[in-house]
């Protein structure tokens, strides 16, 4: 049964939050980890802090999910070799499109529900 | 290397970085260890750099706290993750199991977020297993040996914690035993500016409050009053509470017979009446259904019972017997504090509005108490101040009971650490056993099930034993600290402590039998069958676990070490506080004569006791005094006059305390004369007028620079409204000696200023003499309080209606007033001694297990030439590698604790104390070593033709 292996991007929603927020980090180019966690904290104001094992066993969890991957020895950018990069795959990207428009939807209905009252 | 980002090494101590940064990673790479192999491999370099560039960077914006605060964060993270990831291997273990065709392995990996399928095939597995809990008992009691240690260490570690449990869930965290408890208030003065940081109310503030403060719905004024009881067998004091009107609507209670008190019972001349305690009704009056009516003789007055406290009414303060009234407040005056105010908000006002009123309120002082001008309420730096309750009551303790339930938190966590290691073993030694088992065709679940029963029983049976040690520690608990902790009568067995230890006991046996299991894989139960298990890599893994758990341990020993080391240092620095008076062989007896007497008939009194006394045989000396030194009595004080220095307008007076006692009293107590003539029995009669002032009031109030000839011979007087209005009617004192300072309150307490008027100065009206205490000292060998029996027949024979309520020798005083600390410093010390014994158990365990493991690696090496001392420095170092870890993360974690201890140590002795941060850390490695010395010996003393000839 291959649906169990690989679960469809709907059914991976909603995404945990940190998951979220790694992925929209990596939607703007590969990044090694240090990266992420900054470019989120960054983002977030500090509000989502990402420390070091739950950062690291994210990316282990999105890449079996198939929604990262690894840049190999030869795409790695030269200023930071000690350092592992990322970058979303076609299935990531997918993903966080799809989560970003869950959120979206969830954002019009509270916004209307919202709008007779004030 | 060229020196730079690419030249560090990850992973290893960089020597670029700060002390604090590396002690921290050197932790986290240590604690990363709880994470499986794969995933440190995959990322826990990375990791390890991610981690020390963010603490370097919180270290240069906030110092080393931020990076213990990090640190620790991290650590937790680290925890979760490593439970997942482990949690992972065990269903995978357990998925493998369930028979052959089930893809659970693969189903894992491919759905991290589809959890709930696995709990459930968990749970049914649990269900399975959970009929072999017999099997599990059997399987225990096969070998006691290993059953008693893990059951009793289990029950020592959860009896300790659900004793401190009981004890701070009674005390801080129960609310108060009234209706809407958290609405009961507590109102206080502070006069900083005059020395008198706490004040309750006066009568003054009472009125002023009960007039114009609508923060509160009802508002009561407290006292506790001594009466004498006669009437019954013997006579004997109680505590009565002298309450105004509206206490009952403030507590929320009524009689459950007969009926409250009234305003009518507090106005002048109203007929003597109380409400007693339920307690009280049981034990003193026999239960007798018609006590409404009936009457008591208190102070010798007779006092009619008009109702009885519901069973459920429990006193904050135990000690009180029944309610009587305050009688009239008077409106005028401000100046008499001594009464507590204690309020029930009123509805819908926050507590926070609360303190904006009562604040608004005391501008209004200066306009209803004329004597009182703004000025000086501004330079005594008056403010009022609203608490709730039970803060109010708890907020001395508090610290002491959190950081004691921290502590046997600490040693729990410690013992199970330990018993989790002998688990580690027995999985080991069991290996084999399983392995055929499982190769027989039994399901790996119910393997992992006969793990988790035999755990479960352990935390189940060491649960009970730990709610009998409990309720022993209690017991002892209770009898040793029960005065000094409020809320004692409310210490009992709650639901709430019942589910606390069933959660408590069976946590702790989950997370054991969880464990071993996670130290399984799929492949493995071939190899052990294949290779036998000696050499497997397995057995790293298990050495790395328990080297984890082991660095854990001494890392909370350490920190229990320092704690307890601070507290012996605060202790020891008390011993060598000097008290102002010489304990040794000194009998003090409390009598009572109450409000019977008038001061001239009761200073005759207590005299001739001590006259009798005198004439004991092996008594040198007896006298009379209204306070003893850390006992309780009265002390009469606050602000008095100099006749030579009138207090200007604009400043503060000062502030000296009196007492009264007779002439042979600095004798008695030895008690130094420093200035001046020594009191006589020709003062007693009040035509001398003198007073005998010690030291700190000497140097506070009559400082050289003001006073070149000295205190001796200055006017002074506590009578300062006379002042004005009649200046000759003024009562002056003339100076007529000056002694050494005495502590009176505590041993802790700063020199405060303290004054002796001769017993019998009566008709100056200044002490009152309901209560006094006659010290007797002995030459004779052998305990003064051998003579405690013949001092009580000397009073009944004098008056066999006057009470002694208190005989005590002035060592036992002194002790007790150090009791607090000194059960402070035996629960942190047993504490530490425990967590330092398992510590090094377990340290001895891991370096015992780690020689088994290498025998034939010895054995090869010692054959290829290497000495002994070579082969015993290689097992030392791995030891001393996790001892010095243990050390230095118990090092960062006792510098982050300081803060709290610093609230409970004597003022000299410093949180950071360095001798005790020196010698903690080498008491610490020296056990380490004594640990590792053993197996480190039997190394040494490998055979190396008979290890390569046994495998």
């Amino acid at each position: 049964m291959s649906s169990s292996h690989e679960p469809t991007a709907d059914e991976l929603l909603p995404l945990k939050t940190s998951w979220f927020h790694i992925l929209l980090a990596l939607s703007e180019g590969a990044l090694h980890g240090f990266g992420i966690r900054e470019s989120v904290e960054a983002r977030t104001g500090g509000k989502v802090k990402l420390y070091p094992a739950n950062l690291y066993g994210s990316i282990q969890d999105l890449t079996e999910l198939g929604l990262l991957d690894a840049l190999s020895d030869d795409e790695q950018p030269d200023d930071d070799r000690r350092r592992q990069y990322y970058r979303l795959t076609r299935r990531g990207r997918e993903v966080l499109t799809l989560e970003a428009d869950r959120l979206q939807q969830l954002v019009d209905a509270a916004r209307a529900g919202r709008a007779p009252a004030g | 290397m060229p020196r730079g980002p690419v030249g560090r090494r990850p992973g290893s101590l960089v020597a670029s970085r700060p002390l604090p940064v590396a002690l921290a990673a050197t932790c986290y790479a240590t604690a990363m260890r709880a994470l499986p192999g794969r995933f440190r491999r995959a990322y826990g370099r990375e990791m390890l750099l991610d981690l020390e560039d963010r603490l370097e960077a919180m270290w240069m914006r906030s110092g080393t706290g931020a990076v213990v605060v990090s640190l620790a964060a991290s650590l937790a993270d680290l925890a979760l993750r490593a439970g997942r990831e482990r949690g992972r291997q065990l269903v995978h273990f357990l998925g493998v199991g369930g028979g052959p065709g089930r893809a659970g392995a693969a189903r894992l990996h491919g759905r991290p977020g589809g959890a709930s399928g696995y709990s459930l095939e968990l749970g049914e597995r649990a269900m399975n297993g959970s009929r072999s809990l017999g099997l599990a008992v059997r399987s225990l009691l096969r070998r006691p040996g290993f059953a008693a240690v893990t059951v009793l260490t289990m029950g020592v570690g959860l009896g300790s914690v659900i004793a401190i449990f009981t004890v701070v869930h009674a005390v801080l965290i129960q609310p108060l035993p009234y209706p809407d408890s958290d609405r009961i208030v507590n109102l206080e003065h502070h006069a900083p500016g005059i020395d008198l940081p706490n004040l309750n109310n006066s009568p003054g503030t009472l009125s002023m409050y009960l007039e114009s403060a609508d923060f509160v719905s009802a508002l009561a004024g407290v006292t506790t009053v001594q009466r004498v009881l006669t009437g019954l067998d013997l006579p004997q004091r109680i505590d009565v509470l002298g309450v105004t009107d509206q206490f009952f609507e403030v507590m929320g209670t009524v009689p459950a017979v007969g009926r409250p008190l009234l305003p009518s019972d507090n106005v002048d001349g109203a007929a003597p009446v109380i409400v007693v305690a339920h307690d009280f009704w049981t034990t003193g009056l026999g239960a007798n259904p018609d006590v409404v009516g009936s009457r008591l003789e208190l102070d010798g007055v007779s006092t009619e019972i008009v109702g009885v406290l519901p069973e459920a009414f429990v006193f904050v303060q135990p000690g009180p017997v029944g309610l009587v009234p305050y009688g009239p407040l008077d409106p005028q005056n401000f100046g008499t504090f001594g009464t507590n105010g204690v309020g029930r908000l009123a509805e819908g006002v926050t507590l926070e509005q609360a303190r904006v009123r009562i604040d608004a309120l005391q501008a209004r002082i200066p306009e209803l108490f004329p004597d009182i001008d703004a000025a000086f309420l501004e330079s005594a730096g008056w403010s009022a101040s609203i608490t709730p309750l039970k803060e109010d009551l708890v907020d001395d303790v508090a610290t002491t009971l959190w950081l004691v339930l921290g502590t046997v938190g600490f040693v729990l966590v410690i013992a199970w650490a330990n018993v989790a290691n002998l688990f580690l073993v027995r999985a080991e030694s069991r290996q084999k056993e399983i392995a055929v088992r499982v190769a027989l065709g039994a399901g790996r679940a119910r393997v992992a099930a006969s793990f988790l029963n035999e755990a479960l029983v352990v935390g189940v049976v060491g649960g009970l034993i730990g709610a009998l040690v409990s309720q022993a520690g209690v017991g002892a608990l209770m009898s040793a600290a029960a005065d000094s902790l409020p809320r004692s009568a409310e210490v009992a067995l709650t639901p709430t402590v019942l589910a606390f230890t069933v959660l408590v006991s069976l946590g702790s046996g989950l997370l054991l039998g969880l464990l071993p299991l996670t130290r399984f894989r799929s492949g493995a139960t071939a190899g052990v069958l294949r290779d036998g298990y000696r050499g497997s890599t397995d057995g790293r893994g298990r050495v790395r676990l328990r080297s984890v758990l082991v660095m854990g341990q001494l890392a909370m020993a350490m920190v229990l070490v320092v704690g307890s080391g601070l507290m012996f240092r605060s202790l020891a620095a008390l011993r060598q506080v000097d008290p102002g008076f010489t304990p040794d062989g000194v009998l003090a007896m409390e009598v009572s004569v109450g409000e019977a007497m008038s001061i001239p008939e009761a200073a005759t009194f207590y005299a001739g006791v001590a006259e009798r006394a005198r004439a004991m045989p092996g008594v040198a000396e007896a006298a009379v005094v209204t306070q003893a030194p850390l006992m309780s009595g009265t002390m009469n004080g606050g602000s008095f006059h100099i006749r030579s220095r009138p207090t200007e307008d604009d400043e503060l007076p000062a502030v000296g305390y009196y007492r009264a006692a007779s002439p042979e009293y600095f004798r008695t107590m030895g008690i130094p004369l420093l200035e001046g003539r020594t009191m006589t029995s020709a003062d007693l009669d009040g035509s001398t007028r003198s007073i005998w002032i010690d030291r700190s009031f000497a140097d506070t109030h009559f400082p050289s620079s003001e006073f070149p000839d000295g205190a001796v011979g200055e006017l002074i007087t506590w009578d300062g409204q006379l002042l004005d209005d009649e200046p000759d009617a003024v009562p002056w004192v003339e100076v007529a000696g000056v002694v050494g300072d005495t502590r009176y309150i505590s041993i802790q307490e700063d020199e405060t200023a303290n004054a002796y008027f001769p017993l019998r100065t009566g008709a100056l009206g200044y002490p009152a003499l309901t209560t006094a205490t006659v010290v007797v000292k002995t030459d004779g060998p052998g305990s003064p309080a051998a003579y405690a029996d013949e001092l009580r027949e000397i009073v009944a024979a004098a008056n066999g209606s006057v009470p002694v309520t208190r005989i005590q020798t002035m060592q036992e005083a002194m002790r007790q007033a150090l009791a607090g600390d000194s059960i402070t410093l035996v629960i942190l010390g047993i504490a530490a001694g425990m967590a330092l014994f398992l510590g090094a158990v377990g340290l001895y365990g891991v370096i015992s297990y780690v020689v088994s493991q290498r025998t034939r690696e010895i054995g090869v090496r010692m054959a290829l030439g290497a000495h002994r001392d070579q082969v015993s420095a290689m097992v030392l170092r791995q030891g001393a590698a996790v001892a010095a870890a243990g050390v230095a993360l118990g090092l960062l974690g006792a510098f982050g604790l300081t803060r709290i201890m610093r609230a409970i140590l004597y003022e000299s002795v410093s949180a950071t104390d360095p001798v005790t941060f020196v010698l903690a850390p080498m008491l610490l490695l020296a056990v380490s070593a004594l640990a590792m010395w053993v197996p480190a010996r039997r190394a040494a003393r490998v055979d190396p033709m008979r290890s390569l000839r046994d495998d």
